[in-house]
């Protein structure tokens, strides 16, 4: 029996890359697909040996267990192939299921779910603040007959939210923590499973982590709210690209060819002249071990380059964060300005930050607070 | 390596009249900003919690008949710009739909709420377009009798 996420809340960054955007929208839907199969299907397909015109279920259980637990006359939910449903058990010997249903072709790998005999079938999902480990709320869910629970952890996580801002910042960049955060899940399962003479039991699937240890990969979250695809009357992209409510739009990489979006809805700020202003982005944990730097450069008012392009470091230590990034003041003369990310130096020395513009405060910081979180 | 867009911002060194900075979440989890300037209306809304009227049983000893029994006091100030292009437009009208809106005051930030109602945003048929709202000030406290 197996209980595993088979689809996860993240995007690949390009289509082309293995790396993936595991940041989304907190006012979306934060779907985690779990799935039950109680055992897996080799094949199904006419075995003379046991039916000759009914298909027969090569399991992978062992011979006494499905003798033990199904019996003929039993509901049981098939997904191989062409198979995708409730069928009535026939007949059963060893591992081999024969279904009451007419045979249809030859069907692969699958699963089947004893629905009459396994029962209460209730999954848990723990969900943990990646920074402080803290258990956030557990969440019970019941899949249904074909075995799939979509768990939406989004509600759960929403009541960690502390919308703030702090307008007046003392340093280029800062991690807006009441926005913004990391998670990871754990999960498991308890039922109820009843034997073909009636002896009822209480069954469990241990917590994840000795099952799925991807699990236990930390995903992101951003007070945002994505659209539908296709609204674009407000200068939103929602969801163009197929990346529905993740923000794979929104998230930089290291990665060529990977221009993220800054965070704000202008398609060009503007910045008055002695008034607080900064640029919001995502600052991802791709860049746990290389620096990023802002570029900047003055323009004028035909956007033409005024002067040289400034680069400052960033504090890499608001890693994992959506993070406001304050601008150098404009020279004279400039009517505008371009403003960029690029990757900097390595960062070396054990993750300590050792290069770079650090302020008051900060020098002692982890330059990588990430934690990898072991299975 | 560049790992984002090149953002343009245009910048405005002349100090606007009257000048009032809003910040607000936007719906990318960022935060966006104007400096609304030149006319703004002042507005205190007040209104009566409840009206205590005691008997009188002598018109010689009263001086009065109904005592309100506190008072709701809103202030509300109307912002507007005008001279804007169609991208600043629909910037700026994140601003309707955000849940934490600031106004800046020196240093402090102060949380307001935009008025809620219907916005015309832009004409297509216009190259510029002006946009006005209203904010609400925190409710001010008021004494109790």
């Amino acid at each position: 029996m197996s209980l595993l996420i088979t689809r996860r809340p993240e995007k690949r960054s390009l289509p082309s890359s293995p790396k993936l955007s595991r940041w989304t929208a907190l006012a979306n839907p934060y779907i985690f697909e779990i799935t039950r199969a109680d055992h897996a299907v080799l094949t199904v397909a006419i075995l003379p040996a046991y039916h000759p015109t009914f298909p027969t279920i090569s399991t992978n259980g062992a011979p006494g267990n499905i003798m033990q637990y199904v019996a003929a006359g039993d509901n049981i939910y098939l997904k191989s192939a062409m198979y995708d449903g409730i069928y009535l058990v026939h007949s059963v010997l060893g591992s081999f299921i024969t279904i009451n249903t007419p045979y249809i072709g030859v069907g692969g790998s699958g699963r089947i779910n004893l629905i009459d005999k396994i029962t209460n079938f209730k999954v848990y999902t723990e969900i943990y603040n990646a920074t402080s480990e803290v258990l956030i709320d557990t969440i019970y869910g019941k899949p249904d007959n074909t075995g799939l629970l979509m768990c939406d952890v989004s509600g759960a996580i929403r009541s960690t939210v502390k919308t703030k801002a702090v307008v007046a910042q003392p340093v280029i960049n800062r991690a807006n923590k009441g926005i913004s955060g990391g998670f990871h899940i754990a999960y498991g399962a308890t039922y109820t499973i009843e034997t073909n003479a009636g002896v009822v039991s209480q069954g469990s699937i241990a917590r994840v982590p000795s099952i799925d240890t991807k699990a236990r990969i930390r995903y992101y979250w951003a007070a945002a709210a994505l659209q539908v695809d296709g609204f674009v009357f407000l200068g939103i992209s929602g969801a163009i690209g197929g990346n529905g409510q993740n923000m794979n739009e929104y998230v930089p990489k290291n990665l060529d060819n990977k221009y993220a979006k800054f965070l704000t809805m202008f398609e060009r700020p503007t910045y008055f002249e002695g008034f607080p202003f900064f640029l919001s982005f995502i600052y991802d944990e791709d860049f746990k071990n290389i620096y990023l730097e802002r570029h900047q450069q003055d323009t004028d008012i035909n956007g033409a380059s005024v002067g040289a392009v400034t680069v400052t470091t960033l504090l890499n230590s608001e890693i994992n964060f959506v993070n406001q990034m304050n601008i150098r003041a404009v020279n004279g003369g400039a009517a505008g300005l371009d403003v960029w990310l690029e990757t900097g130096a390595v960062i070396t020395g054990g993750g300590l930050v050792t290069v770079g513009g650090i302020a008051d405060g900060f020098a002692s910081r982890f330059a990588a607070p990430y934690v990898a979180v072991s299975g | 390596m560049r790992v984002t867009e090149i953002k343009g911002i245009d910048y405005v060194d002349c100090t606007p009249e009257n000048p009032m900075q809003l910040f607000w979440l936007n719906p990318l989890a960022g935060f966006d900003t104007w400096v609304f300037s030149r006319r703004q209306e002042f507005t205190l809304s007040t209104s009566d919690k409840d009206i205590f009227e005691p008997i009188i049983n002598y018109l010689q000893l009263a001086n009065g008949i109904q005592t309100p029994l506190g008072k709701e006091a809103f202030m509300s100030i109307k912002l507007g710009y005008e001279g804007l292009n169609r991208q600043q437009v629909i910037g700026i009208s994140y601003l309707f739909t955000s849940q934490l809106v600031y106004v800046m005051q020196g240093i402090n930030q102060v949380v307001v709420s935009v008025r809620e109602g219907s916005y015309k945003l832009y004409d297509t048929g216009e190259s510029k377009h002006k946009i006005e709202f209203e904010i609400v000030l925190p409710r001010l406290y008021t004494v109790s009798l």
